[in-house]
């Protein structure tokens, strides 16, 4: 999922790039509209009469260099550190243009690409003038010679463009600064616009995934319109809990309700069947009937209580062996029962820090339901997967359909095939083990044997050794 | 001669229908309503073999009914506790309760259980004749049901005196939760059933009182040993 972030940026199935590039694109529509009417803002020159004293300067400046080119043989090269020098020292930038081949020679830092068109219209020019543009201004032309070398002299500012104006001279430096700073800018806008969708995405999903307690409480603060529909939300998952809990409380009241009436419906039955002298055998099989609600009773409530998280895990040390060998001594004797083969293997040392009671019963209903299932044999094997312990129960029966292997574990599902009462049970058995083991932290699971048959695998936390 | 059960329950059909139902084994019942006139019942002077006692009553609950009951009384309680509810159950017996039955139950449950609590109060009378039993300072009287530690006399319910002499008669050996709970509980002992480790708590907390020194041990997996101490 990591590795396909720049998905976001499609903006055909995402608003997160939607919103991104649109801004973005806009952002950089205006940016490069902005610099290139500044950059034409810049070149425009102007020209203005001289002022006086820079023109007494410039004759200054005119009279120095005739009087050094005069001492000495100069090239070209000289003549640029000349006015350097001559310019740093006196604080004006000077400007030599070659008369015959419109070449120039500057003594001040800076713009490689500086604009000469200005100086040139002005060869013809007699009178002093200033000319001035955004970055410069000038005042000239002042004819000299140098070295055979017809000239002419201007002195003046330049102004160098600072920071930005440098990066602006650098057009790959300048396009990626602009592309960067917008980018981030916008995504940060699209972020914010998008995370609470995203936070209320989770909140929902959580939802979907069977967490009734979840709520969009981060998104819910905000006072915008996501901030409403976060408030929406936790309005919605609040009705839906309520709703899902009185369904929930509702089951369990009703069996705690048919107690009292079961009580006295047992007691009833017991006095009957004392007092009759010849045996009835319905009386029996009301008899039998009654243990069975009886039984499914105390199955809804258990599940109720494990539902609802209201189960004391009464949690101590217990070998494994502890666990299961009477466990497995129950088994193995209704197995003999009913002609089916039991084997149990498992590490005596090991020890769990469980409920014991409430393992043992779920443990108890996976194999009654394996042992219901089987055709000849049934088995419970432990394997050590690194610090948890699994107890797998095989038996070698039909199996299930692919897509009940987990609907087997919910409330009162009966496998499709095998809808008959004759299997006997409550529907609650693997539930309740499910539930036991999720109170654990533990998981539970079924899957199809290639060989034939099911397996039901427990995976609990285990203690060394 | 018919034994006497107080049944403390708050639903009146049930406790007819009890009534009825046990008279012809040879109980005879005595029927409270509510916490309070049960309590009063039991501590009125008059005298019953098990008192039958509900934990969902109105007003005082069964809970309260046996800790006031345990303050002054060691008759044998056996309560009905909810189904479902294992809390309960763990909780009475930590209050001294003898026994426990899921409700609803199969009635034949309850008249196996009165029945062996009152075996066993029988048993306890009969061994009148039998000898003391001293290890080191503690003390137990089979004739007149009195244990004592260092002079000190113990309280002791009748199935915590069962299980003290069952352990003394076996002073160094172990004594393993199958021979506590058909002995002394006159069950047998299903899987994870933690009543005789709850006696067995209350009693070594009851010898810890006047003594504070580990006189019974846990074998872990099997069963409790009674040591004498030097």
């Amino acid at each position: 999922m990591k590795s396909r972030w720049w998905l976001k940026l499609n903006p055909l199935n995402s608003l997160f790039g939607r919103i991104f590039l649109w801004f973005w694109l806009t952002a950089l529509i205006m940016i490069i509209a902005t610099g290139w009417t500044s950059r034409q803002l810049a070149e425009q020159s102007s020209y203005a009469p001289a002022e006086a004293a820079q023109v007494k300067k410039l004759h200054q400046m005119g009279a120095k260099l005739q009087e050094l080119a005069e001492k000495r043989n100069i090239d070209e090269a000289g003549l640029a550190r000349w006015l350097k020098g001559i310019g740093m020292r006196s604080r004006v930038g000077l400007l030599l243009l070659n008369q015959q081949n419109d070449t120039y020679i500057r003594g001040f830092p800076g713009d490689e690409r500086f604009n000469i068109q200005p100086f040139l219209s002005l060869k013809e020019q007699t009178g002093m003038i200033q000319v001035e543009s955004l970055f410069w201004q000038f005042t000239g032309p002042l004819p000299v010679t140098l070295g055979n070398q017809q000239y002419l002299l201007f002195s003046g500012r330049h102004r160098p463009p600072g920071m930005l104006g440098q990066i602006m001279e650098h057009p790959y430096l300048l396009a990626s600064l602009v592309l960067g700073l917008s980018g981030s800018l916008c995504m940060l806008l699209a972020w914010s616009l998008i995370r609470p969708i995203g936070q209320l995405k989770q909140a929902t999903q959580a939802m979907a995934a069977g967490n009734l307690h979840s709520r969009a409480d981060q998104v819910a603060h905000r006072h915008d319109e996501v901030g409403q529909l976060g408030r929406e939300f936790n309005h919605m998952a609040d009705k839906l809990q309520a709703l899902v809990d009185s369904q929930k409380r509702i089951l369990a009241d009703i069996s705690h309700e048919l107690r009292s009436p079961l009580a006295r419906l047992q007691v009833a039955i017991g006095i009957a069947q004392q007092r009759e002298q010849q045996v009835i055998p319905e009386l029996a099989r009301i008899e039998h009937e009654a243990n069975r609600i009886d039984t499914m009773l105390e199955h809804v409530l258990t599940l109720a209580k494990l539902d609802a998280g209201q189960q004391k895990l009464v949690k101590r040390r217990i070998s494994l062996d502890e666990l299961l060998a009477p466990l497995c001594q129950d088994i193995q004797f209704e197995a003999k029962a009913k002609q089916r083969r039991f084997e149990c293997n498992y590490p005596q040392q090991k020890i769990l820090d469980i409920d014991a009671r409430l393992v043992s019963s779920a443990l108890e209903n996976v194999l009654r339901n394996a042992l219901r299932y089987c055709v000849s044999r049934v088995s419970l094997d432990c394997i050590q997967q690194g610090e948890r312990l699994q107890i797998r129960i095989i038996d070698d029966g039909p199996g299930l359909p692919e897509d009940e292997l987990q609907a087997v574990f919910k409330p009162f599902y009966r496998v499709s095939s095998a809808r008959n009462r004759e299997s006997g049970g409550t529907g609650l058995g693997l539930a309740i083990a499910a539930g036991a083991i999720a109170s654990h932290g533990g998981r539970i699971w079924a899957e199809n044997l290639p060989q034939g048959g099911l397996q039901v695998t427990m995976e609990l936390d285990s203690l060394e050794p | 001669m018919d034994k006497s059960i107080l049944l403390i329950d708050d639903d009146t059909e049930l406790a007819a229908l009890l009534g009825d139902y046990l008279s012809p084994q040879g109980y005879k019942l005595t029927l409270a309503h509510t916490g309070k006139q049960g309590l009063a019942l039991a501590t009125s002077g008059q005298h019953f073999d098990v008192i039958l006692l509900d934990v969902m009553l109105p007003e005082l609950d069964g809970f309260e009914v046996l800790k006031q009951l345990r303050q002054t009384h060691l008759t044998p309680v056996l309560m009905l506790t909810a189904k479902g509810d294992d809390f309960d159950r763990i909780f009475g017996l930590e209050l001294g309760a003898d026994d426990y039955l899921p409700k609803p139950f199969n009635p034949r449950e309850l008249s196996a259980r009165i029945k062996a609590i009152v075996r066993r109060m029988e048993l306890l009378s009969v061994t009148c004749q039998q000898q003391q039993l001293q290890i080191d300072k503690l003390h137990l009287d089979p004739s007149t049901q009195k244990a004592s530690l260092s002079g000190i006399e113990l309280e002791l319910t009748g199935t915590e005196f069962g299980m003290l002499h069952l352990l003394m008669a076996n002073t160094g050996k172990l004594v393993t939760k199958q021979d506590l709970s058909e002995k002394v509980l006159g069950r047998k002992l299903s899987a994870f059933d933690r009543s005789i480790d709850m006696h067995v708590s209350n009693l070594r907390r009851k010898l810890a009182s006047i003594a504070d020194q580990e006189r019974i041990r846990t074998i872990r997996g099997a069963g409790y040993m009674l040591v004498e101490i030097r």
